[in-house]
């Protein structure tokens, strides 16, 4: 969390930076929705996931803003919030590819505990991404996605022993996603 | 649009080599792990007399002429003069390292030792002497994996944490499925022993017969002073308690009473297997009636709190005749038509039980600040074992107890 706030800070750095210049300001959004995937074969355990990109346009190429979006790993559900960037390689031609990059934090709690004694933590969240703009508005978006997540047991047994299950996931996925960039 | 597309493809088969999942699944668990300790080094400690010093635990009590011999489990046996019950007086402390049970035959103290039997003349109580020991004859819970070498003395306990590390396909999702681990104890450590069950000893018919938690063993005591191994027999699981009755062992185990005839001592025959429910169970008998109480708990299992009564006229096909709920039964003591019943938490109660089929509607008393586990009629006073350490009782009305006096103990029974 600490992480998020850090990026977020450092967004925010950059726009009001930016402002100080007397630039207007131009905002841009990027939502997208499609799958995670473990890649090969191409939709092994796909799962749902969506984001919107919310930031501010410092060149006709850089975007720079949050991004906040819902992942679902086999069946954990994750929450990323995170600072994120996009470059638009040709933002004059109607088609152009892009790149892009987020880093935040993935939050756990949309997980419903099953038992008393489960807890969940979520964790670091990097995806770089490449995609295609076309049609002026449209994308096609292929990211690798890195999730960082913990599940956690604590047990007792009847005499009051204890005994925990620890368990530390790292996600990586193909992200397939297609969206409206404006 | 070429060079585009080239990225786009190039981007896109990275992935392939990049995506997938690691787990890394650590379980933690609290059990208790062996302690172990050369027999030699034990051996090789003299049979000390230290000053009389406090209770912690006080385990099995036993009462020899005017002497109350109270065991301190895994340490030795406390030595009181008992001659006045209301005042008995601390003469010292025989320090016997590994010891649970004691029997006595013509001041020779029989107790164990571990994995040995000592023989200590106690003549004069105050410089006890070892005069015997038989070596390796008790491994039930000190030997592991057939090491008498070093047994284990004790276990600790211990958080073990092991990791193991998956991989996509080999993960383990653990929301498909509630997690039981087991604390070992059974946990707690796996196969080396579950305590409890410790050797019980009885003399009768110039033999000592123990019993561990799945075999009578057999000393010849004829010289006392020469303690000889005669045998083993494998009773079963569960073997608790041992009482002897005229030319009978009545033998309690968590599922069951079995009943032996020692009219050939050194060769104890079976004549039955009295089976009841899964609970502990100490065992009184008197002429014609066997009286059985079965206590449920983590330990015992089972989850039935019974007094019941078995009639044994004959011996080879006991039967039930009667079963009275209790509260949590422990102990109990016969004397004549008096039966006294430790209650553990619940205190100690007295029945008249001239007439088996109506015991509870003649209860005489329930002592219930009275917490109490064991108990012994001894010929000047009632000894009874609870939290209050080792209390007497004057019992000469037997409808009417009279506390007499208490030796206290630092620690708590569970």
């Amino acid at each position: 969390m600490k992480k998020t706030v850090f990026f977020l800070g450092v967004i925010i750095s950059v726009l009001m930076t930016h402002l100080s210049y007397g630039q207007s300001i131009r905002y841009t959004t990027h939502t997208e929705a499609g799958v995670l995937s473990y890649g090969s074969p191409l939709l092994e355990e796909s799962r749902f996931s969506a984001q919107t990109f919310q930031g501010v346009k410092l060149s006709d190429g850089l975007r720079v803003g949050i991004v906040l979006g819902v992942d679902k790993y086999k069946s954990y559900w994750m929450m990323p919030v995170s600072a994120g960037a996009r470059y638009v390689l040709f933002p004059e031609q109607r088609n152009s590819v892009f790149f892009g990059g987020d880093i935040g934090y993935g939050l756990a709690w949309l997980n419903k505990k099953k038992q008393p004694e489960q807890s969940f933590r979520g964790g670091t969240m990097i995806s770089p991404s490449i995609g295609v703009l076309f049609a002026k508005y449209c994308t096609v978006t292929i990211s690798y996605k890195w999730q960082a997540f913990e599940e956690n047991y604590e047990l007792s047994s009847n005499n009051s022993r204890y005994s925990l299950i620890e368990n530390k996931y790292d996600f990586s996925r193909l992200g397939l996603r297609i969206g409206l960039m404006f | 649009m070429k060079k585009l597309l080239a990225l786009l493809t190039l981007g896109f088969s990275l992935t392939f080599f990049l995506a997938c999942d690691k787990q890394e699944t650590t379980y933690s668990y609290e059990t208790k792990i062996p302690v172990f300790e050369k027999m030699s080094n034990i051996r090789d400690l003299s049979i000390l007399i230290e000053d009389p010093k406090p209770i912690v635990t006080s385990g099995k009590i036993y009462i020899f002429k005017d002497y109350l011999l109270i065991n301190e489990p895994g340490e030795g046996v406390h030595i009181y003069d008992n001659r006045n019950p209301a005042s008995p007086k601390a003469l010292n402390f025989i320090n016997i390292p590994g010891n649970v049970d004691i029997a006595i035959n013509d001041n020779i103290l029989y107790a164990d030792s571990y994995v040995d039997l000592v023989a200590i003349n106690i003549t004069n109580p105050n410089q006890p002497v070892l005069v015997e020991r038989v070596e390796d004859v008790f491994p039930s819970q000190y030997v592991y994996d057939g090491n008498f070498i070093n047994i284990i003395t004790s276990y600790k306990d211990t958080v073990l944490t092991f990791t193991t590390n998956n991989h996509r396909g080999d993960m383990m999702f653990y929301d498909s499925f509630s997690p039981t681990l087991s604390n070992g104890n059974q946990s707690g450590g796996g196969n080396y022993g579950t305590g409890g069950s410790m050797a019980r000893f009885t003399l009768s018919k110039n033999h000592l017969y123990t019993v561990d938690h799945n075999t009578l063993r057999l000393f010849n005591v004829s010289t006392a002073t020469k303690p000889q191994f005669v045998k083993d027999i494998l009773l079963g699981w569960g073997i608790e308690t041992i009482f002897p009755y005229k030319d009978n062992l009545f033998i309690g185990s968590t599922s069951g009473m079995h009943i032996y005839s020692i009219k050939e001592s050194d060769n104890p025959q079976m004549l039955s297997v009295y089976q009841h429910l899964t609970a502990c169970d100490p065992v009184v008998v008197n002429d014609k009636y066997a009286f059985v109480t079965l206590r449920s708990g983590n330990f015992c299992m089972g989850n039935f709190d019974l007094l019941e009564v078995i009639n044994i006229e004959d011996l080879s096909s006991p039967k039930l005749e009667k079963s009275y709920n209790m509260q949590n039964p422990h102990g109990l003591g016969l004397v004549g038509n008096y039966l006294y019943l430790c209650e553990g938490g619940f205190g100690l109660k007295s029945f008249n039980v001239s007439d088996i089929m109506s015991i509870t509607e003649n209860q005489l008393e329930h002592l219930k600040d009275m917490h109490s586990v064991d108990i012994i009629p001894g010929p000047k006073s009632l000894i009874v074992v609870g939290n209050d350490g080792v209390c007497q009782f004057d019992y000469s009305n037997k409808e009417k107890l009279k506390r007499l006096s208490c030796i206290p103990r630092t620690t708590q029974i569970p």
